[in-house]
């Protein structure tokens, strides 16, 4: 399952028509995540499902990733960080872990041009926490299935 | 709902889960399993838990599959039990 497939409808219908409509339709559960059913979990469970659509059908022994492990592991890394970032800095403000009407985020209501409640932006932020860290370790668990047992 | 509906899905859902045990090939196994959550899936959503329906068609139906096949590429595709 990880040799690459010469077939150009293939490669066209996966790679140009079905992954990207995946990614758009992962970002869309992300950021309706709150007012409608999804959020960061069922979002990055469908983006990692593109990425290794995409890894299926590229095969792993011709050439080098896009993404390769090494990026992954650091992005699972910063997702499970922005979380935690999210609960400490209400925590520094003096008032409790995860309290996200003390996140410093009244800045993002001006740039976006609309008003969000600074809770509605917190749990924002935490679901993309989760997102990040959600995709890569279901990639990194597919990336560690298919490989050859090579040291790195 | 339609409780006809409801019931025809789960009587897939057992049966599909009981065909899963008792497949002797692995991979068929694994696609048995796929039809098992997919079938979970379309129940939950008729019940009302949409949430939980979009994370078991994402997961189960998705993620698991390629996951489950993946391991079975690394040892003997046929069951020996």
């Amino acid at each position: 399952m990880t040799e690459q497939h010469d077939s150009i409808i293939l490669n066209f219908v996966v790679r140009v028509l079905l992954v990207p409509f995946i990614f758009v339709f992962g970002v869309y559960v992300l950021v309706h995540g709150e007012a409608s059913p999804g959020g960061g979990f069922q979002a990055g469970a469908i983006v990692a499902a593109g990425l290794v659509l995409a890894r299926l059908t590229t095969g792993s022994e011709h050439g080098e990733r896009r993404i390769s492990t090494r990026v992954l592991l650091w992005l699972a890394s910063a997702g499970i960080g922005i979380y935690v970032l999210a609960g400490i800095v209400p925590l520094l403000a003096g008032v409790n872990f995860l309290d996200y009407a003390a996140l410093p985020v009244e800045w993002f209501n001006a740039v976006a041009g609309h008003e969000r409640t600074n809770r509605a932006m917190g749990i924002f932020i935490v679901e993309v926490g989760i997102f990040i860290g959600v995709f890569s370790v279901l990639v990194i668990l597919y990336d560690h299935l298919t490989e050859r047992f090579t040291d790195d | 709902m339609v409780w006809e509906l409801e019931l025809a899905l789960f009587g897939l859902l057992v049966v599909s889960a009981i065909v899963a045990l008792q497949l002797r090939d692995l991979i068929a196994a694994v696609a048995a399993l796929s039809v098992y959550s997919f079938m979970a899936a379309a129940l939950l959503a008729m019940m009302g838990a949409v949430d939980v329906a979009f994370t078991e068609a994402a997961l189960g139906a998705g993620i698991t599959g390629v996951l489950f096949i993946g391991a079975i590429s690394l040892m003997h595709r046929r069951s020996v039990d």
